[in-house]
């Protein structure tokens, strides 16, 4: 039953990610689909007694917090310079 | 702990559906927080009572405030909450409502003893962090400093002119 719920968390952050068009909505997409990955750590370290599941959801929840305020910072510096911030804008790099 | 795990799963998954088809970014920050809570009920039934806390501290404290003022910071408009809903003043207040009892229901729970299961998994987990994965962990809090450093503003870069 947790495998269907990270399952359904997984497939609505997926969804959130390629189905929104707004930079900030798809990073709360992909905050769901880390802590749907994050369930399925968890579910299996407490049926499998296994620690390194929960030292790994730790590892992860910690990159996860750098990851936020690297994507969030990237999306308000595009906000600053009077860009949108939506992802049909980002079509391109520049050197 | 099957009904449990079962009824905050089923509450993740429908928040999870509200912030999908949430039109203003602030509702979505706000039904992404109810399902981040939720998670975190789930690790405390799951026996990881460590990780609940950090999932509260971290994602539901930390990251949830950076969005939150991201959104803010972005120019959302406050009078288009909830639109779409009848009662969108008292929708907001159920949420949080069925938060709090939901918080209540799971301090009622019995705390783990300190010879259970998830107690001595966490302190498994703590000697796997800083026993054999230490180079990991050291790396991860490099990265987390580098990250931290790497979003101040450059003081060389070109601000407003003063003269």
């Amino acid at each position: 039953m947790v495998w269907a719920v990270s399952a359904a968390l997984l497939i609505l952050g997926l969804a959130a990610l390629v189905l929104r068009r707004q930079l900030l909505a798809m990073v709360l997409g992909l905050e769901l689909m880390i802590n749907a990955a994050n369930l399925n750590f968890v579910f299996y370290g407490s049926r499998r007694l296994d620690a390194a599941a929960t030292a790994i959801v730790l590892l992860v929840i910690a990159v996860a917090a750098a990851e936020a305020v690297v994507g969030l910072s990237l999306i308000l510096a595009l906000r600053g310079k009077g860009s949108a911030a939506e992802s049909s804008e980002l079509l391109g790099l520049q050197g | 702990m099957t009904a449990l795990l079962a009824l905050f799963g089923a509450a993740a998954v429908a928040f999870a559906v509200l912030m999908l088809l949430q039109r203003s970014l602030l509702s979505s920050a706000l039904c992404l927080l109810a399902v981040l809570f939720q998670i975190a009920a789930m690790f405390f039934v799951l026996n990881a009572p460590l990780v609940a806390l950090m999932q509260l501290l971290v994602y539901a404290g930390a990251v949830m405030v950076l969005l939150v003022v991201a959104v803010m910071a972005s120019g959302t408009r406050l009078s288009g909450l909830w639109e779409g809903f009848s009662a969108r003043r008292l929708w907001p207040l159920a949420v949080f409502g069925v938060l709090l009892l939901q918080f209540i229901a799971v301090s009622l729970l019995e705390p783990p003893a300190s010879g259970s299961p998830g107690v001595s998994l966490d302190r498994e987990a703590a000697a796997l962090l800083f026993g054999p994965y230490r180079l990991m962990t050291e790396a991860i809090g490099v990265l987390v400093l580098l990250v931290s450093l790497s979003v101040l503003p450059d003081p060389k870069a070109e601000g407003p002119s003063e003269s």
